[in-house]
């Protein structure tokens, strides 16, 4: 039965649910510019006739009809984008810093002194005399070779710096999976900010490795190509092992810990991290050391058969032990006395330039399969460049698809200054209405007190 | 489509830093001078570059050869010419004192046809650079050619000195001592004529020194082609140069007019942009509401 009582209790219902709707309305304003935060909505549902009489209108302010306004199938597809997407942006970043390390500039490259190299011998050729010449030619060789040690070297410490950020974001992954773990026990459902939180973090774990996400009611499953990272409260562990061999160059591969499960980082920082570590820089540093072998026998054949001034023959021009780029270096006892560098094929012709001359024309016979070894460095600058511009090409079309999901994501999810403040108008005006309620059933009772 | 605020300025943000980008890779460009800087901006035309350089480096050793071969040529050329020059002058003496009327003056012209000797010798054993031009392959401790008053012998090889003008191509550039060793004999056998007073053997060594003469000027023409050859190569590689210059800079260098044009439009783009950027963050709905 409505009565003159129950009109006052409506409109103080009313202010109630209005207050509380500019409350959340000030909220969402209030996170206008922060990152992950879905608005919320407060859901009024229509009030049933009997409930009027025995229920309390509060439950229309439940928090069971509070909700996030957000869309689980956007989510999936930025996790699974945003992995590729960061995979080649990292991939780039690192590819670019062996291209630096690389110097594959035309100016000051490995290329344009290896041409160097030769044209000295092709100046000793000419004057075989002439200690000059011959200083020409050590100097030259063993910039060469110190070049070639100096990118091996830096290829090494790249790899041992790339380790260190393997490591790191292994790190962070295990550390986000403990959290994800964590929210899965004390949020599940009731707090919506928490679950916001849960998705940041999910947001982040997609930027390292590739991920796949389901929901078990109010918990999430997290697993990485058929592993599980996080099932319930429970998170597992991801570690590296690191292998380094004998010409120091490292091998990593990922397991869940405690099992021999290896896992197959596809995308994300972490797979950047790992294929360059253990693909892009083994095989160019593969290449280097075919090269500098290859250098090293072609010269030191040709170099063992000619005669110096002191008439000595059989002497190699870089040392013999050359391993490859790490090692490669002028024979010690060439480098001390120049005099000994072979350039006649004859005994006691001190003009006769001939074996300097074999050696400027190894710049253009084909020593490594069918190239030359200009051919061949230029051919591996080559590879890496094609390589850069690739992933950059991946990157931007990635970008674009990651930036389209970002912005439906904010475009359901997001906070509009415009709907809050139109909404709290309404709101204040559906607060000053429920008001004028409680004093209209004022003066309604007032006016039955007065019949007495 | 629902459009929210942060949207909003994520999309400028984004526009903003596109725009920004290009804008810098085309200043980089203007700049530089340089479109393609390292392999990945373009590897087909890094490569290319790199190889036309390589071409350029090689071609300019070649060049720096054959100048180094020319002077080495000039200078043999020359030394010849004094020996030649001699041996006109060794043959003018005998000449002159051929006649029997003018038997009694022989002696006398000995020491001057054996001071030509010597300054034939001098000139075979003349030196460029400190290496002996004429000894072969034996450029250095041993002399050419070695006279003890009587005879001149030659120490030399007969190895061919050459310098490297292509890829597969040596050039010669020297003549050998054995080449016209015979001048020497031809005037000694005339000043031991001289010496003698003996008139048949004069006519025997003025014979002589005709044919060697021809010889010589037949070794002095050779090296006069083997110059040429090498100035002729010269002027192809130079040619061929100013091809790879410009190969180069098609491969590496921006196009400096489309550049900035670009340029200008980026420009033009970025500043459309954050106009309108200004613009859209300057409206509220907070100025419209009491």
């Amino acid at each position: 039965m409505a009565g003159l009582n129950n009109l006052a209790e409506i409109g103080k219902q009313g202010m109630l649910l209005s207050q509380f709707g500019i409350q959340i309305a000030g909220k969402n304003i209030s996170n206008i510019n922060t990152r992950g935060y879905s608005r919320q909505r407060l859901d009024v549902s229509p009030i049933l006739p009997e409930l009027l009489s025995g229920f309390s209108l509060g439950s229309a302010i439940n928090g069971d009809t509070l909700r996030r306004i957000r869309e689980g199938f956007i989510d999936h597809q930025y996790w699974s984008q945003s992995s590729l997407e960061s995979r080649y942006s990292t991939e780039e970043s690192l590819l670019r810093q062996i291209e630096g390390v690389l110097p594959s500039s035309n100016e000051t490259g490995l290329g344009p002194l290896l041409d160097e190299f030769w044209s000295a011998w092709n100046g000793l050729a000419n004057d075989p005399e002439s200690s000059v010449a011959r200083t020409i030619v050590r100097d030259r060789a063993q910039t060469l070779a110190q070049s070639f040690n100096r990118v091996h070297r830096e290829f090494i410490s790249f790899q041992s710096t790339a380790s260190d950020e393997i490591n790191a974001r292994i790190g962070e992954i295990n550390n986000l999976a403990t959290q994800i773990a964590e929210l899965n026990r004390v949020n599940p459902g009731d707090n919506l900010d928490l679950e916001d939180q849960r998705d940041r973090l999910i947001d982040r774990l997609s930027e390292l490795i590739n991920i796949d996400v389901q929901r078990d009611g109010d918990s999430v499953l997290v697993s990485t190509s058929g592993l599980m990272l996080v099932s319930g409260r429970t998170s597992y562990e991801i570690s590296a092992s690191e292998s380094i061999n004998d010409e120091g160059i490292g091998q990593i591969t990922t397991v869940i810990s405690g099992t021999s499960r290896e896992v197959n980082v596809a995308s994300g920082e972490l797979s950047a991290l790992l294929t360059v570590y253990n693909d892009d820089v083994p095989d160019l540093l593969e290449r280097l050391d075919t090269l500098a072998v290859t250098l090293t026998e072609q010269v030191n054949a040709l170099h063992r058969s000619g005669f110096n001034l002191n008439g000595i023959t059989g002497l190699d021009f870089f040392a013999s032990a050359t391993e490859g780029a790490s090692s490669i270096a002028v024979d010690s006892t060439i480098a001390a006395n120049v005099d000994l560098i072979a350039t006649s094929d004859a005994l006691g012709e001190s003009g006769n330039g001939n074996i300097a001359k074999a050696l400027a024309d190894l710049a253009d016979k084909d020593v490594i399969g069918n190239q030359t070894a200009g051919e061949y460095y230029r051919a591996l600058v080559g590879t890496l460049g094609n390589r850069v511009q690739e992933t950059v090409f991946l990157k931007n079309n990635q970008k674009k698809i990651v930036e389209h999901l970002e912005m439906q994501r904010q475009s359901v999810s997001g906070v509009s200054m415009e709907e809050e403040m139109t909404h709290m108008v309404q709101l204040e005006q559906a607060f000053t209405a429920a008001s004028r309620l409680v004093s209209t059933a004022d003066e309604l009772m007032r006016t039955v007190l007065q019949l007495i | 489509m629902r459009v929210t605020n942060s949207l909003i300025k994520d999309q400028i943000i984004n526009f903003l830093t596109a725009n920004q980008e290009r804008l810098a890779d085309v200043q980089r460009q203007i700049s530089t001078n340089k479109e393609v800087a390292v392999s990945s901006d373009d590897p087909v035309r890094f490569d290319r570059a790199s190889r036309f350089k390589s071409l350029l480096g090689k071609n300019e050793q070649y060049t720096s050869n054959i100048d180094d071969g020319i002077a080495w040529i000039v200078m043999g050329a020359e030394s010849l010419d004094v020996v030649y020059e001699a041996l006109q002058q060794a043959k003018v003496l005998a000449l002159q004192t051929r006649g029997d009327a003018v038997s009694s003056t022989r002696a006398q012209v000995v020491p001057y046809v054996d001071a030509l000797i010597e300054e034939m010798v001098l000139m075979g054993n003349s030196k460029f650079m400190g290496k002996y031009i004429f000894g072969g392959t034996i450029t250095k401790d041993t002399e050419p050619f070695a006279y003890d008053g009587v005879s001149v012998t030659y120490n030399g090889n007969d190895g061919s000195l050459t310098r490297k003008v292509g890829d597969d191509t040596y050039l010669e550039i020297n003549t050998t001592g054995s080449e016209f060793l015979n001048a020497f004999g031809a005037v000694i056998a005339l000043r031991d004529a001289l010496d003698a007073d003996d008139g048949a053997a004069m006519d025997a060594a003025i014979a002589q020194i005709d044919t060697v003469s021809t010889q010589l000027l037949n070794t002095i023409a050779r090296a006069g082609s083997m110059q040429r050859k090498l100035e002729l190569t010269r002027d192809n590689l130079e040619i061929a140069n100013v091809n790879l210059q410009s190969y180069i800079s098609q491969a590496e260098d921006v196009d400096l007019m489309e550049a900035i044009l670009q340029f200008n439009a980026q420009e033009l783009g970025y500043r459309a942009a954050l106009e309108s950027s200004a613009r859209i963050m300057n409206i509220s709905i907070l100025d419209h509401l009491r």
